[in-house]
């Protein structure tokens, strides 16, 4: 029997797409350095909203798989109805931290670029006690959001992974808060900043 | 999560609100009225050069002894061809929520507005008649004269003395940003609220949501209308379903008037030690009053006070 001419030509075809796929999976981890806004309703009809700086982790697992944003949150101003203020005027402590848990899908998007995206259940938690003569302020918002990262692989390498740089986003849409008896009405959180991490090949 | 959750449930707070923004008045006429089982208190501030200045309009509903809930509206006052003019920028209310969960209740709070409410005002004497708003309209005397009808040394001159007294802890309560709430919570670094005639009220609590607590209420010379001082002390302690006890003594001081000219002092105390609490609220048990002139009363928190405010007080 002869053998198969075409199958060493089958195995080069395959060769790349398993080479991109490989590319694509393991873990990413970093962190991130960005901003949040938020903006919600009560059911008192007024809107709040809060300028926070956040500092994230950011992971993920395989070319689909688990997604996790896990960031903490320093709510810079704060405002309701139009009337703004910085926090640290007001609030004696000041801090937040956000959640974002679900599932991505990673894609190459070019040459050393690759990006994810997917879905997840969100939730962010801001806490502001009051200075003296202020009264303390508190939320716990949870909804549906999405994030997205695009990760560029300088060449470099960090722990023995590839180092990847790049930005991500995020927006959530938050409809019950359990802290505040429900007062939530609607929210909006979005959040956006630049990645460093390592992972992959 | 925990010390978030500590902060306190109920509806969102004001963004940057400050506790205590009421109004203070360099001297002040204040009037009574008390329709049914209502009572409607009216203080009108003068600066120190006697222009009329700030007032303070509160209506407090007391079908128990305890009283369940209120209102006050503070602003600016003037007169204008035979009316009151009241220029509203405050709207202060402490709800009834006793149907409510303990976690969904609100408590009093605070709400900036810009109303104006004109009613005809026609004095006679040390009466003063409001008309034009089924809220606030009545005959209103003059609260100082008032309490030159309170007696000292029965049963029902103390029960007099309880609701007298009870008023000025009543327009405290409605003014503390949160009571009645988890929203007390706030005050586990303490404030104290100053009262619109003179002193002030301090407010504790130790403990969390989820702990038993402790409230301190520390009534300071605290004044919010004319001819009624607290001084003394009421300490609460509740479990995290808001059952518990009191504790602590308020002494009162009535500075009543005749015609304008001081009339006798009368003393007494309202004591705490028997009062139940129950999600939150009186529930049962006692308030020991004592007059100075010998009157004493055991008054039951849940029932309708024996006397009425009018008939105490001599209302029309």
């Amino acid at each position: 029997m002869e053998p198969n001419a075409s199958a060493p030509a089958a195995a080069l075809a395959q060769g790349p797409e398993m080479e991109v796929s490989n590319a694509l999976d393991g873990w990413r981890s970093g962190v991130a350095l960005g901003w949040q806004g938020m903006t919600f309703w009560s059911h008192e009809s007024h809107r709040y909203e809060f300028q926070s700086l956040a500092l994230s982790y950011i992971g993920s697992k395989g070319h689909v798989g688990p997604l996790i944003h896990l960031s903490a949150l320093l709510p810079l101003q704060a405002g309701e109805d139009g009337h703004v203020v910085a926090t640290s005027s007001v609030y004696q402590d000041r801090w937040g931290a956000d959640l974002l848990l679900g599932r991505q899908w990673r894609w190459q998007a070019g040459k050393d670029f690759e990006a994810e995206a997917g879905p997840g259940i969100h939730s962010t938690l801001l806490v502001l006690p009051g200075r003296y003569g202020y009264r303390d302020f508190s939320a716990l918002l949870l909804g549906l959001g999405g994030a997205t990262v695009l990760r560029f692989r300088p060449g470099a390498r960090i722990v023995g992974e590839p180092l990847r740089i790049g930005t991500f986003a995020a927006v959530a849409f938050d409809f019950y808060d359990p802290l505040r008896s429900n007062d939530l009405r609607a929210g909006l959180t979005f959040r956006a900043g630049l990645y460093a991490g390592f992972g992959g090949r | 999560m925990l010390f978030a959750l500590a902060l306190g449930c109920g509806p969102y707070a004001e963004v940057g609100q400050k506790l205590d923004v009421a109004l203070t008045f360099a001297s002040a006429q204040s009037y009574v009225t008390a329709p049914g089982t209502e009572a409607r208190i009216l203080v009108l501030g003068r600066d120190a050069s006697g222009s009329p200045s700030g007032f303070a309009l509160s209506s407090l509903e007391l079908p128990q002894a305890a009283g369940i809930s209120g209102r006050t509206l503070e602003g600016s006052w003037s007169e204008s061809g035979g009316s009151l003019v009241l220029k509203v920028m405050l709207d202060y209310e402490m709800p009834d929520e006793r149907g409510e969960g303990l976690l969904n209740r609100a408590g009093s709070t605070r709400t900036s507005v810009n109303q104006t409410k004109t009613l005809g005002a026609v004095t006679s004497g040390d009466t003063l008649t409001l008309s034009g708003d089924s809220t606030w309209e009545g005959t209103y005397v003059l609260l100082t004269d008032a309490l030159a009808a309170l007696g000292t040394s029965t049963a029902a001159d103390a029960d007099c003395a309880f609701l007298v007294a009870n008023l000025a802890v009543l327009t405290s309560e409605v003014r503390i940003i949160g009571f009645g709430g988890p929203g007390m919570l706030q005050y586990n670094s303490p404030f104290t609220y100053v009262g619109t005639l003179s002193g002030g009220v301090e407010v504790g609590l130790s403990g969390g949501l989820f702990t038993t607590s402790t409230t301190d209420i520390n009534y300071m010379s605290f004044s919010d209308f004319s001819g009624v001082s607290l001084d003394g002390e009421q300490i609460t302690y509740a479990d995290s379903g808001g059952n518990g006890h009191m504790q602590g003594t308020v002494a009162f001081t009535f500075e009543p008037t005749t015609n304008g000219a001081p009339g006798t002092e009368v003393t007494g105390s309202i004591k705490y030690d028997a009062v139940q609490i129950g999600s939150g609220v009186a529930s049962g048990g006692t308030y020991l009053v004592a007059l100075a002139g010998g009157g004493t009363d055991n008054i039951d928190p849940v029932t309708a006070p024996a006397e009425s405010l009018a008939s105490c007080l001599a209302l029309p």
